[in-house]
């Protein structure tokens, strides 16, 4: 039985769906017993597509006017 | 077969239907789809350069001539791999070349470690039983729809991004910002699998981490509605 302590390390390859069937398999139990570290791994998903997220759509007016796409409405 | 297939079947073909269209509106060198292109992948273009060349300008420099490039050769892609793939490749050369005139290159793969191999949580935060003593704050409300006007988050998590280490961030670039698999980020940053692995799991760690430090010292409506 894994506890607590050895859920922050594997649960990147959890949420990706990687590592061995057998570790991915007690992670599950694991969880489905502890609230705690549901929040951990609900917390790690929710920072990775905030990751995705916070790097879309910041672009410089004068970096579009080099590339020769300035937006004419802006 | 049920219907939830044929949604997702046909959901699938027209997401590969509007690619494909993109596709043929930025090989004609229409500028709005060329617009839309670069709002949505140069961050992680500046972010990735600067996991190579290690300094901002020189970063910006690397992304923007990389765009130029693509713009100037876009006609030419032939899509044996994802566009974003093809980019990337274009970014990583040019950033390789400017580090190497630089007298700076340093293969990702050497720099992995940098003395950075602490736990994903701190080990004080269990008891000696191994639960948890300072257990998670749950991020409740903090998905990316329900916080658009949350600057100071948002904000939050570009510097955490900035502050990580070099081939951390790259690896967090190519998988989670720019969707990449781990055998395509293996390749294009000269990784092994399990380096990759093992950074890809460190950067998580620290960005959730961050957050959660940030929730601890905000008010939660703060971070929310700012």
């Amino acid at each position: 039985m894994l506890t607590c302590r050895e859920i922050p390390d594997l649960a990147s390859d959890y949420i990706d769906r990687e590592g061995t069937a057998r570790i991915r398999m007690m992670v599950k139990v694991h969880l489905a017993m502890c609230s705690r570290c549901r929040d951990y791994v609900r917390g790690l998903k929710i920072a990775r597509n905030m990751t995705a997220e916070s790097l879309k759509g910041s672009v410089s007016p004068d970096l579009l006017n080099t590339l020769g796409l300035k937006d004419p409405d802006r | 077969m049920n219907v939830v297939f044929w949604l997702a079947a046909a959901g699938f073909a027209l997401r590969i239907h509007a690619d494909g269209l993109f596709l043929e509106q930025l090989k004609s060198g229409n500028p709005e789809a060329l617009r839309t292109l670069v709002e949505r992948h140069h961050a992680a273009l500046v972010g990735l350069a600067q996991s190579i060349v290690k300094n901002r300008a020189a970063a910006e420099d690397v992304a923007q001539e990389t765009w130029l490039a693509v713009i100037a050769n876009i006609s030419k892609f032939e899509g044996k791999s994802a566009l974003s793939t093809w980019i990337i490749a274009i970014l990583l050369n040019k950033a390789k070349t400017s580090a190497k005139r630089e007298g700076r290159y340093t293969a990702l793969a050497s720099e992995e470690n940098q003395g950075d191999d602490e736990p994903a949580v701190a080990p004080s935060r269990f008891k000696a039983n191994g639960h948890w003593d300072e257990p998670p704050l749950p991020f409740d409300g903090l998905s990316p729809e329900r916080i658009v006007a949350g600057r100071q988050l948002w904000q939050h998590v570009r510097v955490l991004i900035e502050a990580l280490p070099a081939a951390q961030k790259a690896v967090l670039i190519m998988r989670d910002v720019e969707g990449n698999g781990s055998a395509e980020t293996c390749r294009l940053l000269d990784l092994t699998p399990e380096n990759q692995r093992i950074l890809l799991h460190r950067a998580r760690a620290r960005i959730r981490n961050g957050i959660e430090s940030l929730m601890r010292n905000t008010a939660h409506e703060a971070i929310t509605q700012a």
